[in-house]
């Protein structure tokens, strides 16, 4: 089956302003940064797949295609900070595609939170995601 | 800190839906919610669960909700969406509802089951109409 996780972390660091924000600091497979890792260190984004389909399987693509809900959070020092990573994220994959991602497709705008025990800001976001075998 | 969080893509479009479908599916959708909860280990006070309501054109559960959540909890519960004539909607009234809906679907699951089950849902309604 797809790796779905990697395939996005791997998409996501090819794009070179996201990358430049983030450095490597993108967590897959996570709701919140792993423990260790500050966002007031640097901005840096997590995500992992809630839910979707589990893909076309047709005779001759087994297994090809996985069509997921993908939940995002852009963390940042400050709002603007993490405001900046979602907008990079949204240049990096809304409509965005290439090998392993046949489309991907924000699903309503961003929105502002922080987190209720550490105060970190981040922006939400969800985007589908169509991720095939390479 | 209060949050109004409103998805659009939690969405479950139906056609042809009678009102009464549309809220017999909010409150089914209400259960299924209900249930991911209690099976995803979200329950502390039970005030998520409890103010977690059906709402729809026929109906709304929020005064049993409010009386449930009110009663194993000092909260208070976000104030009820407001709906277009053709929209229902399952509502998770706890302010922090989002964050735990973050770490682990409750709503958007439900509403993927709810997909799956609304053929049967407003079938069930349209025999009771004589459809």
């Amino acid at each position: 089956m797809i790796d779905v996780h990697a395939t996005i972390r791997t998409f996501l660091l090819a794009d070179g302003t996201l990358a430049a924000l983030v450095n490597t600091r993108v967590f897959a497979g996570r709701d919140v940064p792993p423990p260790g890792t500050n966002p007031g260190d640097g901005p840096c984004l997590t995500f992992k797949v809630r839910g979707g389909a589990g893909g076309y399987r047709g005779r001759d693509y087994e297994d090809a295609l996985v069509l997921p809900s993908v939940q995002f959070k852009a963390y940042g020092r400050s709002e603007l900070e993490a405001y900046g990573v979602y907008r990079a994220l949204v240049d990096a994959l809304h409509n965005g595609h290439g090998a392993s991602i046949l489309h991907a497709e924000e699903a309503g705008v961003g929105q502002p939170l922080e987190e209720p025990d550490t105060e970190w800001r981040f922006v939400l976001s969800f985007f589908d995601v169509m991720v095939r075998s390479a | 800190m209060p949050v109004d969080w409103y998805e659009r893509e939690v969405l479950l479009k139906i056609e042809g839906a009678t009102d009464e479908a549309l809220t017999a599916l909010a409150f089914h959708g209400e259960e299924l919610a209900k249930v991911n909860i209690q099976a995803n280990g979200q329950i502390d006070t039970g005030f998520m669960l409890n103010s977690t309501y059906g709402l729809g054109p026929t109906g709304s559960h929020r005064a049993e909700a409010e009386a449930e959540a009110t009663a194993v909890a000092e909260r208070q519960m976000a104030g009820p969406p407001s709906l277009e004539e053709d929209q229902a909607a399952i509502h998770a009234a706890a302010e922090y509802a989002i964050y735990q809906e973050l770490a682990n679907s409750f709503l958007y699951r439900a509403v993927e089951q709810l997909q799956e089950e609304a053929g049967g849902i407003i079938e069930d309604v349209a025999r009771r109409k004589g459809l």
